[in-house]
């Protein structure tokens, strides 16, 4: 077991938010944009390179939403490893490390390449340097080695000097890109005539638009480096998710500003083309010919230019050096990779032994490997990367938007995560153009990771604290039926639903699972569970003692943080078919309508389920209220008050009239009948006049034993806009109550598969 | 200036004027956040829908 244990190791937190800030624009404005630019020109035209930037940086801002939200809630180093543990298991989480890892590596090995083919060519333009292609690349290859080595002992000297040289560098990347933008706006407002430059505005249609769009989005990639920083932030719930929407926002305004400034760079008159035509034509190098244009003197121009190249390609060689090494320390923190990668430098305070590994993978990359292509599979991993992280999003809300503590909650949710996906979906197409080895070598290294999962991880990888755990479990003998789950808190609680459940479960012959959750504070180890388990073991028993007689029984008692997320995973694990919990009567949030624990587990449970409250004691139900206006839930409710109803008392359908919405109340029941039980009472339909719908229920509820109510079917998150009108009822009806939710329709199918 | 340059003008702005919104409301949500306390989806969405 002591191996089994996380490794305990802790990162000293120095960085702020300018530091996180500059990290993230450091690692996105890397080679990316001066590659980018030129190609953009020529596939898209003058405007489609400014559209090209506008909308891939407002889909990575949708994308830097989710990881903004997610980062603000999981602030730990490991970013989408982390998201996809909580939000898919341990799985999806290792591969999502594992990409997360070989993609930052291998771009980290690109942009010493790009450091070392800039600089050098840079020197031989000097003359101070005269080599044969063969020896220039021998050369380049080493002085990359050189380079990545250097910025590797700067992250092994700590975050304070990786984050301050890290900014330091994007500092100066940013204010040549600036000169370069400004410069540009001067010269077109100087010479209006460059802006004609712009024509035509999309020379190959708005189709070649997608092309393009698909092809440069990498430029984007970057911001999700901030997510590793989580251990070593300051304030990072507020500073996090800042730094990941400033530097998008700041890429996509230097993008625009930049390609701007390409396009107006070149004189109609001083080349034989249409400007945007001669940009293109120079592909990859379009940018710096173009920009060598803007300023007096072609020297000073592919100075500038260099000068810009080697502060964006150093700033994100230092920002992906960083995020290899976060993604491999919190991979060996969970021991998905051997205890050794979590080990922290006494003296340093960082992860040597993943920055070692990490380091390996980029020299090697860069010493030996034909690096443009590794890296077209390192963006392909990127791309995989930023769906995941919007699929966590929307079930991380959904499942433990209750228990996480927030610091940023996107709006329209979950609109932007949606259109991310698809808007990515869409340009990942047109990643197919890009080279036919890193569609070989990212398959290779994602198989890579799967095996060393399934032969490594899954059996070595330490429990975290989101995990919902097994301690007790007996099942009854084999055999099929309607599976009803009983979720018991403690002894009064089980009184309090054994009759109700009895009547229930003789009505469906069922089988019955009784479930309890043993919820365990968040700063005591899952491992210290047992002690909190007694009052449940004895609500347990006491069900038992009630209904082994008459039904087969099964027993579970898990320990978790949150027992709604541990009853709904218990619902879909065991294919249950109609859940039964009881419900104190009063919400001790004001976030939540019933409960803390009712509101999500009515929500998100894929089956029937049925709620009591003071339904305890040997009282019968003889006269029922079923307030009824249409719906599945409202059927569902007749049915279950056919259940409970005495067969000598009386059930009442009962609707308020309204004249915008009429409905039938006589025909509904008529409809509904057959789904009650034989020999149930008999069903009357009554219509009340009112213009207060909750005043008339609860006034008519005064005379009755019972009232059974269906639920609101608007989703979880729409009802804490406004209380709906069951809710009201429930929290106010002085009467025994039952309230119902149907399964059942493509959003239960949707629950229990996906 | 032709159709085309129009609406691509049009876009453009609209995109990088989408930005700046989503970004300047993040910005205020997160400093409201962090000075009332951090809380649960639940309830900071709750706050928002009240114009917190």
């Amino acid at each position: 077991m002591a191996d089994r244990a996380p490794v305990s190791a802790e990162l000293s937190r120095e960085l702020s938010l300018f530091h996180i800030t500059m990290m993230g624009l450091g690692m996105m404005i890397g080679a990316g944009v001066f590659i980018g630019i030129g190609i953009s020109i020529r596939e898209a035209g003058p405007g489609g390179v400014i559209l090209t930037f506008a909308l891939n940086g407002l889909i990575a801002l949708f994308t830097a939403m989710s990881f903004a939200e997610l980062s603000s809630a999981v602030p730990r180093a490991g970013g989408t490893y982390n998201f996809a543990r909580i939000a898919f298991g341990r799985g999806p989480s290792f591969m999502a490390g594992w990409m997360e890892w070989f993609a930052s590596a291998v771009a980290g090995s690109l942009y010493a390449v790009v450091f070392a083919t800039y600089t050098l060519q840079f020197v031989s333009e000097l003359g101070l340097l005269k080599l044969s292609p063969a020896h220039l690349d021998l050369a380049e290859r080493g002085v990359a080695m050189a380079t990545a080595g250097v910025f590797l002992y700067i992250n092994y000297r700590g975050a304070s000097e990786t984050g301050k040289i890290g900014a330091l560098f994007t500092l100066g990347q940013m204010a040549f890109l600036a000169a370069i933008a400004v410069v540009g706006i001067v010269v077109a407002i100087f010479d209006p005539q460059r802006v004609a430059n712009f024509k035509p505005f999309l020379p190959r249609g708005w189709g070649q638009l997608l092309v393009t769009m698909g092809f440069v989005y990498v430029a984007f990639e970057g911001f999700e480096v901030i997510a590793q920083a989580g251990d070593e932030t300051i304030e990072p719930r507020k500073n996090i998710p800042k730094a990941m929407l400033y530097s998008v926002f700041f890429a996509a305004l230097t993008y625009v500003a930049v390609s701007f400034a390409t396009v107006v760079a070149v004189r109609a008159q001083a080349v034989d083309a249409a400007p945007w035509e001669w940009i293109g034509s120079h592909g990859k190098r379009g940018f710096g010919m173009a920009v060598s244009h803007l300023l007096p003197g072609t020297f000073l121009g592919h100075m500038l230019v260099t000068l810009a190249v080697i502060f964006s390609s150093t700033s994100a060689l230092n920002a992906t050096i960083y995020s290899a090494t976060r993604a491999s320390y919190a991979m060996g923190r969970d021991r998905m990779l051997p205890g050794a990668f979590a080990r922290v430098s006494a003296a340093r305070r960082t992860p040597w032994v993943a920055l070692l590994f990490s380091g390996g993978i980029i020299l090697a990359v860069a010493g030996l490997m034909p690096t443009e292509d590794v890296a077209g599979s390192a963006s392909i991993m990127f791309l995989f990367v930023f769906f995941l992280v919007n699929a966590c999003v929307i079930k991380i809300r959904y499942n433990m938007g209750d228990e996480l503590t927030y610091g940023f909650v996107m709006p329209l949710f979950p609109v932007f995560p949606i259109v991310a996906i698809v808007a990515q979906a869409t340009l990942a197409v047109h990643l197919v153009h890009m080279s036919p080895l890193a569609w070989v070598v990212a398959p290779a290294w994602i198989v890579a990771g799967a095996a060393i999962y399934l032969v490594y991880s899954r059996s070595r990888a330490a429990p975290t604290s989101d995990e919902i755990l097994v301690f007790d479990e007996r099942a009854a003998p084999a055999g099929d039926g309607y599976r009803i789950m009983v979720a018991v808190a403690n002894p009064d609680n089980a009184l309090e639903l054994v009759r109700t459940t009895y009547k229930l479960c003789g009505a469906k012959d069922a089988r019955v699972e009784l479930l309890h959750m043993v919820p365990v504070p968040d700063p005591v180890p899952l491992t210290d569970a047992g002690k909190y388990m007694l009052a449940g073991k004895e609500g347990v028993i006491e069900v038992m003692m009630s209904l082994g007689m008459a039904f087969p029984i099964s027993t579970t008692l898990r320990y978790c943080r949150n027992i709604a997320r541990g009853i709904v995973s218990a619902v879909r694990q065991k294919r249950i078919e109609m859940l039964i919990l009881g419900w104190h009567g009063r919400p001790k949030a004001r976030a939540f309508s019933l409960g803390s624990t009712v509101d999500p587990v009515i929500e998100r449970s894929p089956c029937h389920v049925v709620v009591l409250k003071d339904c305890g004691g040997n009282r019968a139900f003889r006269r029922v209220l079923v307030p009824v206006a249409g719906g599945p839930n409202g059927a569902f409710a007749l049915e279950i008050a056919g259940i409970l109803a005495e067969s000598d008392g009386q059930i009442v359908a009962m609707t308020v009239a309204d004249p915008r919405r009429p409905f039938d109340v006589d025909g509904f029941v008529a409809e509904h009948l057959a789904r009650l039980p034989a020999g149930h009472a008999p069903v009357r339909a009554r219509t009340v006049e009112s213009d207060n719908v909750v005043e008339a229920i609860l006034a008519e509820a005064a005379d009755y034993d019972l009232v059974v109510l269906g639920c609101t079917r608007e989703p979880l998150l729409w009802q804490v806009a406004r209380q709906t009108v069951p809710d009201t009822i429930a929290r106010r009806c002085p009467k025994p109550l039952a309230m119902v939710k149907a399964s059942g329709g493509i959003r239960s199918w949707l629950r229990r598969w996906i | 200036m032709d159709g085309q340059t129009l609406l691509g003008c049009l876009i453009a702005a609209l995109a990088l004027g989408a930005m700046t919104a989503l970004l300047i409301w993040s910005q205020r949500s997160i400093n409201r956040i962090a000075r009332s306390g951090f809380g649960s989806a639940r309830e900071i969405a709750k706050d928002q829908d009240r114009g917190g």
